[in-house]
């Protein structure tokens, strides 16, 4: 592999999803060095908590999977996790980076992953938030076996022994000797950076507020698309096999209900661009594990702007069985077996009907990744009035500072290829940069 | 005998349970909640047992394996360690603890109403939660034959009027949370929306000082404590060892423990066997059977439950409910407005001063319980 010379420029990429890596990826084998910086302990980001992607229905993790460990190995990539930006200097062509890298306490290059840690740990509870909160795990914790980098983590706000110097059963545990409780948060200063992509990708609508619509939290059989794609994936909590979250019944009718969030005053004002084609999605996988499944998709309008995506939804309604009812959702309420009862109006026969289902999956909108205003600070671009990196039409990559580009869901929401296309744009704009273009 | 190679750790100058025994368990301050057991056992390190009412190592070949985590010691509801950052978590001030509000209730189901004591509060509160889904289990406790309370996960609402009613003497009630993986394989089999055994919600019914020893726990988030989600307190004047409170009882009234009914105090202990017959014994002449752990003990209305529950003050048949966390402000909201308790209103005075009476009323009872000892 090609690599420049020792002391030539190299580019900070902020953020490790599916768009981060893109453009890493693509920098490293232009052999420019890269420091991909991501403050989960792992990397792959939303991409990797999917079951399946559209218009193809390919296994999400299995697609990913690949560049996560090419990324890890890749001589020209340097991961930082459980990092975040913290000061920036400079301008186009020289900037300085100080990033502050959160002590792991485990040892990343001597960690054998084999869990002993995770298992002698007394403390309990901890939410994952890579199976949507759906199952805890201990102090000493790994995201999904298969997380890159293959390293537990010590979770520094529960730990017994970094909060009251008492327990520390794993470092007696590990065979590896991989615990390192010496660990401190140090800032590593990066100079000689040529340029930044900010890839900070998305949260959902239920990560900031809690979304209490439509009886989500208060029925259990109400879930976010999010968690319905933890539940129904082979490697979540219910190993693929779609149960109702109250008894256990497989659900042979289920509710999709578009636009949670999104394209409302109350919530974001704009289109979360992936949700009708994701539910169908969700559909279709749901409709392949019980071929006796019936879903209603309840929606606005549908957008299925895309390669490809008219005919996807057409193959829904007609190989999948799914119904899209034109509707607005006037209230939900549960029934004596916790089936959920839709009330709506139909906008094209303009009834007012009511629907019993087992299962009500929401929609719900993506949002800006929390802490981009905090990052924005730092790094004073500029963000449109959602929180949305802005960028000119023309330019789509292209922040306000020279030197510093945006792609994927930063900037506006998109799906996964036109995400991997805008991340392969950014790395094209900063080689620019770096290689004197 | 093989060397035994000194213990891989990180740890400097922790208390373990050598010193739980020196400083707690042998001075007889221990309350036999069994936190220590159910931590030590759940993670199955085979070192301590609960023997009777105390918390011993199995064996001497045991010692050995004890990890010297320290956690037995800082779980412990006797010992110092985070009672400073609980006293703050849990707002209290003073010997009452904190009062979000005061209120006295009594049940609505005629079942409860004959079975319980007071009220019939907790016995109600915890059949809402069944009946909701609101918990998959519950830890109580159970009168044996002999009338020894036993500690007993209940997971429906059945078998709960078994277990109203008050006791005398103490059981260990965290103790059963030791086998978590059984307690989840009977949850699984009604209920199948548990991923994982982390995941079970259970309900807590104790003394003052066992609520202590969960929320030690629960400050820490460490198992088996980490699926209690309510925690109700019981109001506590003082707890009978089971052995001498029975040897007084065979003494005063001649009766086998076998052979009764019923026990209650009010002003006195009043005994019904089981042929109705009622004796009356001034409560002056249990004093020896009273555990040891209570003569220290300054907490009588639970400070660290979600709610604590007990009879005081309250007019007949009704219990008095002191609520302390958010939680149990919801939980007792949602009940009364689902109809299954009743509350009382004053009608002699407003409700602001009958609050103010009955906090006054077991201020001076927590205050009669401290000078006792």
């Amino acid at each position: 592999m090609k690599k420049l010379g020792g002391n030539s420029k190299s580019v900070v990429i902020i953020g490790a999803g599916i768009a981060g890596i893109q453009s890493a990826l693509d920098l490293g084998d232009m052999g420019i060095q890269v420091h991909l910086i991501e403050k989960q302990p792992c990397i792959g980001g939303r991409m990797a908590q999917l079951d399946k992607t559209f218009p193809t229905l390919d296994c999400s993790i299995c697609i990913l999977a690949p560049k996560l460990s090419e990324c890890y190995r890749h001589p020209n990539i340097t991961l930082h996790t459980l990092s975040e930006v913290q000061k920036i200097g400079g301008s186009v062509g020289n900037f300085s980076v100080d990033v502050l890298k959160h002590a792991r306490y485990v040892k990343e290059d001597v960690c054998t992953n084999c869990g002993d840690c995770g298992t002698i740990c007394p403390v309990r509870g901890i939410t994952n938030f890579f199976d949507a909160n759906l199952v805890t795990q201990a102090a000493a914790q790994i995201a999904f076996p298969a997380a890159v980098p293959a390293a537990y983590r010590i979770d520094p706000s529960k730990c017994l022994y970094l909060n009251y110097e008492i327990c520390g059963l794993c470092y007696q545990n590990c065979g590896a000797d991989a615990i390192d409780f010496t660990q401190k948060d140090s800032v590593l200063s990066l100079d000689n950076v040529g340029a930044i992509i900010v890839a900070t990708g998305l949260d959902l609508a239920e990560d900031i507020h809690t979304l209490n619509i439509y009886g989500y939290q208060k029925y259990d059989n109400v879930v976010t698309a999010m968690e319905l794609e933890r539940l129904i994936c082979a490697s979540g909590p219910q190993a693929g096999h779609l149960s109702r979250l109250t008894d256990g019944k497989h659900p042979k009718k289920v509710a999709f209900l578009q636009c949670i969030d999104s394209r409302t005053q109350k919530g974001q004002m704009y289109c979360s661009s992936v949700c009708c084609m994701y539910t169908t999605k969700e559909a279709m996988i749901a409709y392949e594990h019980d071929n006796e499944l019936e879903s209603y998709v309840f929606y606005i309008d549908m957008r299925a702007g895309g390669k490809g995506f008219q005919k996807f939804l057409q193959r829904g309604a007609k190989e999948y069985n799914i119904k899209y009812v034109k509707s607005k959702i006037s209230y939900i309420e549960v029934d004596e077996n916790d089936n959920p009862i839709i009330t709506y109006e139909n906008y094209e026969t303009s009834e007012i009907k009511q629907l019993t289902v087992d299962l009500v999956v929401l929609a719900t909108c993506i949002i800006p990744s929390r802490g981009i205003n905090n990052l924005a600070d730092i790094l004073g671009i500029d963000l449109d009035h959602y929180d949305f990196v802005k960028t000119n039409p023309f330019f789509p990559v292209e922040t306000s500072i020279e030197g510093i580009y945006t792609c994927g869901c930063a900037r506006e929401p998109m799906d996964i290829p036109r995400s991997v296309a805008e991340a392969s744009g950014a790395a094209a704009r900063a080689a620019e940069v770096i290689k004197g273009g | 005998m093989a060397d035994v190679l000194p213990k891989k750790t990180v740890l400097k100058d922790v208390k373990i349970f050598k010193d739980l025994e020196e400083e707690i368990i042998k001075t007889d301050k221990c309350c036999a909640c069994g936190a220590c057991v159910a931590y030590c056992s759940s993670q199955m390190f085979d070192v301590i047992k609960m023997e009777g009412y105390s918390p011993q190592f199995i064996a001497d070949a045991n010692v050995d394996n004890c990890k010297e985590c320290g956690l037995c010691y800082y779980i412990c509801p006797q010992t110092e360690p985070l009672m400073k950052q609980l006293n703050q978590d849990y707002r209290i001030k003073d010997k009452i603890g904190f009062i979000q509000d005061i209120v006295a209730a009594k049940t609505t189901d005629e079942k409860i109403k004959e079975m319980g004591q007071d009220g019939g509060l907790v016995t109600t509160l915890l059949m809402y939660l069944f009946d909701k889904n609101k918990i998959d289990a519950a830890i109580v406790s159970e009168y044996d034959e002999k009338l020894q309370p036993i500690p007993k996960i209940i997971y429906n609402k059945e078998e709960l009027l078994k277990s109203s009613g008050t006791r005398y003497s103490i059981s260990s009630n965290i103790l059963p949370l030791t086998d978590l993986y059984s307690i989840a394989n009977k949850i699984v089999e009604k209920q199948h929306q548990i991923y994982d055994i982390n995941q079970i919600r259970m309900a807590f019914v104790g003394t003052p000082c066992q609520c202590r020893a969960v929320r030690k726990m629960q400050l820490l988030s460490i198992s088996p404590a980490h699926v209690i989600k309510y925690v109700f307190g019981l109001f506590c004047m003082e707890n009978f060892d089971y052995e001498k409170l029975f040897q007084l009882v065979k003494n005063e009234t001649n009766e086998d423990s076998t052979n009764i009914a019923k026990m209650n105090i009010k002003k006195n202990f009043f005994i019904t066997n089981k042929d109705n017959k009622v004796y009356e014994v001034e409560l002056k002449k249990f004093d020896d059977a009273v555990r040891n752990h209570c003569h220290d003990c300054d907490e009588f209305t639970g400070r660290f439950a979600d709610i604590s529950f007990g009879g005081s003050g309250a007019v007949q048949q009704n219990s008095m409910v002191i609520i302390r966390t958010e939680k149990g402000e919801e939980l007792i909201r949602d009940v009364s407005i689902a109809g299954y308790i009743d509350k009382f209103i004053p009608k002699k005075s407003t409700i602001a001063e009958w609050k103010a009476k009955k906090i006054d009323l077991l201020r001076r009872m927590t205050n009669n319980k401290i000078k006792k000892s």
